[in-house]
């Protein structure tokens, strides 16, 4: 039959040609690869040698695999599949998809909401020895020490996770501790939990695209800071939100989005918030503290930022990327404040309080990083 | 290396294809050989030795057996032979085994325990080990003669497409073809269309499966509640069809691709109608080896009825011990035997009367039971999973972690694997061809367009399957362990 012919021949060229192009388009010399959106290096091509033979084929797979042509369209294509047919996330480790088109992070964020990783009560001694010491060391030299936790987007919007993903335990580890340090020691604790749950009907906090907090999420939280250090500091100033220009965008983009091969299918929105009379502060010139040794994000170690009343206390603020945001409002009473991205270590960092001698200092730590804390303890 | 990897697909077999096509005849087989080592190799280069080993031992066996032809010295080689395969077999798969329960039993009797060992087990053993024994007691039954040719020899032990995990090839039905084979355009076309059903068995539908066996059987069994428990065996029941037969058909369809012509291995077991059909349709290659190697030389059916229970209980728990040094794979194989005698004790008269879907839904569920013990990693969970299937105590919990499985992507696989495993692809296919064929029947128009969609449905595998495997999904397969 010349059909059944024309068909076996052209399956065999088809197959051997779909089995060579990689090999054919290596360096993208027939067709173009989508944008690379992993945040992570390729593989290495390891090296053959009497040494390394047997996990030479593990490493060259590897190698192999992360070098693959057309290896990023592929992957778009498998999560496009996952998100449009399945509706489902093709990263469920890294990416929840939520009720209403939110997206969260997933690990140790989802953790968090279930309440996987709750503290032991040794651990949450350990934690209370640690704040304490800082405070003791920060008010022998006349600083107020401020204890703020970041929640995690899932627990202040868990009304959007995913019904499969069911809570072992009601409070989430960053309440236990809240919860602990109020009853067992005098740290002054600053919760975000309440006024966060309060606000979240009045406009989005939190990017539905992004595990971040937006600028008006970050201004309400700034604000109930504010307040608090104003019970000792009563000259500082609480903006309120009225004060303030809000502009909105509709966009696709958000960290979230980015690790789904910068899908285009979940819009959120940009929050923009100014205060109508200008900013008081602006960002100075970095003194140019020495960055923690591999953080990822050098430009975000340090932050200043300084008003022109030199009258007002001065502010030294530890945080993580949730303190981006942040800045900007939390620093508008302030006459010098200075910020510091120390690579998710939260630690006291001595040399800075000495160099600064703020009046104020501030720790900010995202929910799902409070264990990181016991890795880097001042506490000997 | 597996053949469903990116490196396997796209540089390991086009260079090995297109090096057999452009070698001359004379080193086609060299060349294969050459392919297959490397590829063994990849998955540990210190068990090639072994491997080689192995070989060499066999190739020698083989011709002082022949030499010895018609004497008792032949049946002592041959007792050599084959308790040297199963002695390499034994130290590598089941050492570490014997070592555990031999200090359960010191300990109870308070004797010092001996020290325990940690061999890890060579990819491939227990197929190539059988592939051995086969070639053996080939040359000892007459049906075939010892290889001459060292290289031959080692091709047919250490061919690529079945080295890692079968079809279990015997040497008889091979021994022509590793010189004299044919090569064609319709042999190679049906290799491609094998191959390629095959690896969309397993990265689409078994992988998919995997996933939520792999969850559910990581749970503990009294967490699950029946509705999680009977999606877990139901996953793992197709996860494991999928993922076996699915290597068979890569198996084979390689094979036709460089001129073989291997035996089938599975025929639509899912839709037997006894335990004891089952076994004729699911994992052939193994279970004729032990009907013919075991099974018959221990007296069949043909000593005593007695005899027989006992013969085939002796057969599956080799089967089960075969699959894995662990009680539950022990277990897992006497649970089949069980049935097997059952059925011989007269049940299967009454299969054979009852209605056909009663009869398969009874295979079915004997199998699938089998199959928890397959899956657990020890006794006493398959039994506590076993408790959880009858555990309708549901809590709304576990109702929404057992709706959250069902999503569009596991109804998709399902229909496709279940229409699959009952037959149903393969029955519109039969169809088909003889009206292709036909002149009459049909246009040209629609032969051609009939042509284009089927190459645009093998091309969509292809890419659907690197598209999978280039995102690193979940990819383990199940037959590599043995």
């Amino acid at each position: 039959m010349k059909h059944i012919k024309f068909r076996q021949y052209l399956l065999i060229l088809l197959f051997l040609g779909l089995l060579l192009f990689p090999m054919l388009n290596r360096k993208n010399f027939l067709l173009k690869d989508s944008e690379n959106t992993e945040n992570r290096e390729p593989a290495p091509k390891p090296e053959l040698t009497m040494k390394n033979l047997d996990p030479f084929p593990l490493q060259y797979e590897k190698f192999y695999n992360d070098h693959f042509s057309l290896r990023q369209t592929l992957m778009k294509s498998y999560y496009d599949l996952n998100l449009l047919v399945y509706r489902k996330t093709p990263i469920p480790d890294q990416v929840v998809l939520g009720k209403n088109n939110w997206l969260f992070l997933g690990g140790n964020e989802v953790d968090v909401y279930t309440g996987k990783n709750r503290f032991t009560n040794e651990e949450l001694n350990i934690l209370k020895k640690e704040l304490e010491y800082r405070q003791n060391y920060l008010a022998k030299q006349g600083i107020k020490f401020y204890f703020v936790i970041a929640p995690v987007k899932a627990t202040v919007y868990g009304e959007n996770m995913p019904e499969n993903i069911l809570k072992l335990h009601e409070e989430s580890g960053g309440k236990q501790l809240l919860r602990y340090l109020k009853q067992n020691s005098t740290i002054s604790c600053i919760d975000l939990y309440a006024i966060m749950n309060s606000c979240k009907k009045s406009g989005l906090l939190y990017f539905k695209n992004d595990n971040h907090w937006t600028k008006r999420g970050a201004f309400i939280g700034a604000m109930q800071i504010v307040k608090t250090i104003q019970h000792d500091f009563p000259t500082l100033n609480v903006l309120a939100l009225d004060s303030m220009r809000i502009n909105s965008t509709i966009t696709t983009s958000g960290n979230l989005t980015a690790m789904l091969s910068k899908t285009k299918l979940f819009v959120d929105t940009i929050i923009e918030l100014t205060p109508k009379n200008g900013f008081y502060t602006n960002e100075v010139s970095k003194v140019g503290y020495p960055v923690v040794k591999g953080f990822p994000y050098p430009w975000e170690f340090e932050m200043v930022r300084e008003r022109k009343d030199t009258t007002m206390p001065k502010l030294l603020l530890i945080s993580d990327s949730f303190g981006g945001n942040l800045f900007p409002y939390i620093s508008e009473p302030f006459s010098r404040s200075v910020k510091i991205f120390d690579s998710w270590q939260y630690k006291l960092n001595e040399e800075i309080v000495i160099a600064e001698k703020p009046d104020v200092v501030v720790l900010i730590v995202l929910e799902s990083n409070i264990r990181n804390m016991l890795k880097y303890l001042s506490l000997k | 290396m597996l053949f469903s990897s990116p490196l396997f697909l796209y540089l390991f077999l086009p260079i090995t294809l297109l090096g057999y096509y452009l070698m001359i005849p004379k080193l086609k087989n060299y060349w294969l050989l050459a392919c297959s080592l490397i590829f063994f190799a990849w998955g540990g280069v210190t068990f090639t030795f072994i491997l080689l080993i192995s070989i060499f031992l066999n190739y020698i066996f083989g011709i002082v057996m022949e030499k010895n032809k018609n004497t008792p010295k032949m049946k002592r080689w041959l007792i050599v032979g084959v308790a040297t395969n199963v002695g390499i077999l034994a130290l590598f798969k089941y050492t570490n085994f014997l070592v555990l329960n031999l200090n359960q039993l010191l300990d109870w009797i308070h004797i010092p325990l001996i020290p325990q060992t940690h061999i890890v087990l060579p990819i491939g053993i227990s197929f190539y080990t059988f592939h051995s024994l086969s070639y053996l007691i080939d040359i000892y039954r007459n049906k075939t003669k010892a290889q001459r040719n060292f290289f031959d020899l080692s091709l047919y032990i250490t061919m690529f497409s079945q080295l890692i995990a079968g079809p279990i090839i015997r040497y008889s039905d091979v021994e022509n073809q590793l010189r004299n084979r044919t090569h064609s355009v319709e042999k190679f076309s049906y290799g491609i269309e094998r191959f390629l059903i095959g690896l969309g068995k397993k990265v689409l539908l078994a992988n998919t499966f995997a996933k939520i066996a792999d969850q559910i059987f990581a749970a503990n069994p009294s967490d699950l509640g029946a509705p999680l428990a009977w999606l877990g065996m139901i996953a793992y029941s197709l996860q494991i069809y999928c993922d076996f037969a699915g290597y068979s058909d890569m198996a084979i369809g390689l094979g036709r691709m460089f001129g073989f012509e291997f035996m089938e291995n599975f025929n639509f077991p899912y839709i037997a109608k006894s335990v004891k059909e089952f076994w004729r349709r699911w994992h052939i290659s193994l279970s004729s080896f032990f009907r013919d190697y075991v099974y018959i030389p221990l007296g069949g059916n043909k000593i005593s009825i007695p005899r027989t229970y006992i013969n085939l209980l002796i057969v599956f728990f080799l089967t089960g011990f075969w699959h894995g040094a662990s009680w539950s794979f022990v277990v897992w194989g006497l649970f089949h035997g069980l049935f097997m005698v059952i059925e011989r004790l007269g049940f299967d008269k009454i299969l054979e009367k009852s209605w056909k879907p009663l009869a398969n839904l009874y295979t079915i569920l004997v199998v699938m039971f089998a199959w928890v013990l397959f899956r657990a990693d020890t006794l006493s969970y398959a039994m506590n999973y076993w408790k959880a299937l009858f555990d309708f105590s549901t809590t709304a919990q576990q109702m929404i972690l057992f709706r959250s499985y069902l999503d569009k992507e596991f109804w998709i696989m399902f229909t496709i694997a279940v229409a699959g495993s009952l037959g149903l692809f393969a029955a519109i296919g039969k169809k088909m061809n003889p009206i292709l064929e036909s002149n009459r029947l049909i246009s040209k128009g629609f032969a051609y367009s009939y042509h284009i969609v089927s190459l645009v449905f093998y091309a969509g595998i292809l890419y659907l399957c690197t598209m999978f495997l280039i995102s690193g999904t979940y990819n383990p397969f199940i037959y590599y362990r043995f």
